[in-house]
Formats: structure tokens, sequence, C-alpha cells
């Protein structure tokens, strides 16, 4: 259990997992956002996935690939890997709001732009 | 002080929270004929709510709910409940998985689903919130139900 690291996890390990992810997708920055929040009690991640690639696929099957990628890249931290909540959703979705938006408990990952024009 | 830590609340016993969260599902139902799709939804979490402290009051073979744990974090009631374990081995991309976070989540937003306007929800979101809670196969109370 991660415990009060959740946060730092989430932040520092998890979301820019994430990001990489998108970024191997080939998907424009602009198009995808990561969201994270930490219930250190419980020893909790939770992580958000927002990509526009979404509104037309499958929500298990999206979360099944991005899953599939956070334990090859997480494969050394199974502590991390055990305390992921995921959730993956459309663009389309989140901007209809209502039951679909971020929950404001969530903070933003804000990449660094040289970050993000880096290929991996 | 050891007695106050594990005291009951006798107003309430583990029937009329088995009982109440059925009914909860049930006012999401009616809710939800009368177009009131944001009551609905918060209605749900509260079946799940109460379906978790019937579940500790069964795995601790209580009559009665504790007073300690009148407390609204879903994820805190489901170690109490003993099923954490369960859930959390499960692949995160599990469907029931995906919707117990989505569940989680939703339950901080508890304030919009009060404070916002009727319309900010639609019928095809509380669908959705049925969906993540009820579904056969991958709603979240259906899970925890079929769980020892």
């Amino acid at each position: 259990m991660v415990g009060e690291t959740a946060l730092t996890a989430a932040r520092f390990l998890v979301a820019p997992t994430l990001d990489r992810f998108g970024h191997a997708r080939g998907w424009d920055p602009s198009s995808y956002s990561i969201h994270y929040r930490a219930n250190p009690d419980v020893g909790r991640i939770h992580v958000l996935l927002v990509a526009d690639a979404f509104d037309d696929q499958d929500e298990y099957q999206a979360a099944n690939e991005v899953w599939d990628y956070l334990q090859r890249e997480l494969r050394e931290e199974p502590e991390i890997l055990k305390s992921i909540n995921l959730d993956v959703r459309g663009g389309k979705k989140v901007d209809e709001g209502g039951l679909y938006a971020v929950a404001p408990s969530y903070h933003k990952y804000w990449r660094l732009p040289q970050f993000s024009s880096e290929k991996h | 002080m050891a007695g106050e830590f594990a005291k009951f609340n006798k107003e309430i016993t583990r029937a009329d929270l088995d009982q109440a969260w059925r009914d909860r599902l049930d006012d999401a139902t009616t809710l939800d004929v009368g177009g009131r799709h944001g009551t609905a939804i918060a209605y749900r979490l509260y079946a799940l709510e109460i379906y978790l402290k019937h579940r500790i009051c069964l795995r601790l073979d209580i009559p009665h709910p504790l007073k300690k744990l009148e407390i609204h974090d879903l994820e805190s009631l489901l170690v109490f409940s003993g099923l954490s374990a369960a859930l959390y081995s499960l692949p995160a991309s599990h469907p029931v998985a995906l919707n117990w976070t989505r569940l989680t989540d939703l339950s901080t937003r508890l304030n919009d689903l009060r404070y916002m306007p009727a319309l900010t929800w639609t019928a095809a979101q509380s669908a959705d919130s049925a969906r993540w809670l009820e579904h056969p196969t991958e709603g979240v109370l259906s899970w925890l139900a079929k769980q020892p």
C-alpha cells in the first residue's frame, strides 16, 4: 500500500507514464489530458486519462490498452500498480459535463513544454 | 475509551440497512421517471454507501451499525466491509474496477448533485450511473453482492 506517498506517486510516476502513452500514440498534446488524485488514508491513486481518441472507442477496450501500457512501464513498481484506480473518458463526454465532468478533487497534470515535444 | 469506540447506533438495525439500500435504488428509478436524474444519481450513491454499511454489519456480525462508521467515504467503507482486497485484486481495467473508480469519484461530487440545476444531468447519464452500479456483470453492487 502506498499510503502517504500516494499523491507523490500519482504526480511524478503514474501521470507522466500516461503522458508517455499519449505521446507514443502520436496524439496531439492538446487532444488529451491527465488528471490524478489520491486517497492516502486507504493508499489509493486515482488517475483519469481524457482523450479525444477515446470518443469513438469502446471504453473497456481503451482502458485495457492503457492498463497494459501502465503494467509494462511500471513493472518495477508493483506496489504502485496495485494501488491504481484507473478511468478513461472521451473528450466529448467530458465536454458534455454532468456525470462525465472531471471531479474537482482531481489535479490536472501539467506537462513541461520541452517534455511534450520529446520523442520517446 | 473502548466502549465509545465500538458504540452502536441502536436507532438503525442491520435489517433496516438491508432494506434501505434496496429502497434507495427504487427511489432512484422513481426519480428518473419524474425527470429528476441528478437526484436519482445521488440516490444510487446512497444505495452503495448503505449497502457497504450493511456488509460491515454482516462481516462483524453485529445487529446495528457502528457510530464510528457513520462516514460517507466509500473507499474507507469498502475497507471496513472486508471486500477491498477482493475488489483491488481485479485488474484496474476490469469493468467492475473502472465502475468503482467512477462511483467513488462521483461521490466526491455530491455537492454538485445537490446544488446544480436538474438540467445538468440527463436521462442517459443517469442510465450510465445505474449501469455502473447494477449491471449484472459490470456493476459494482452486483459484483459486491456476489462476494462471500
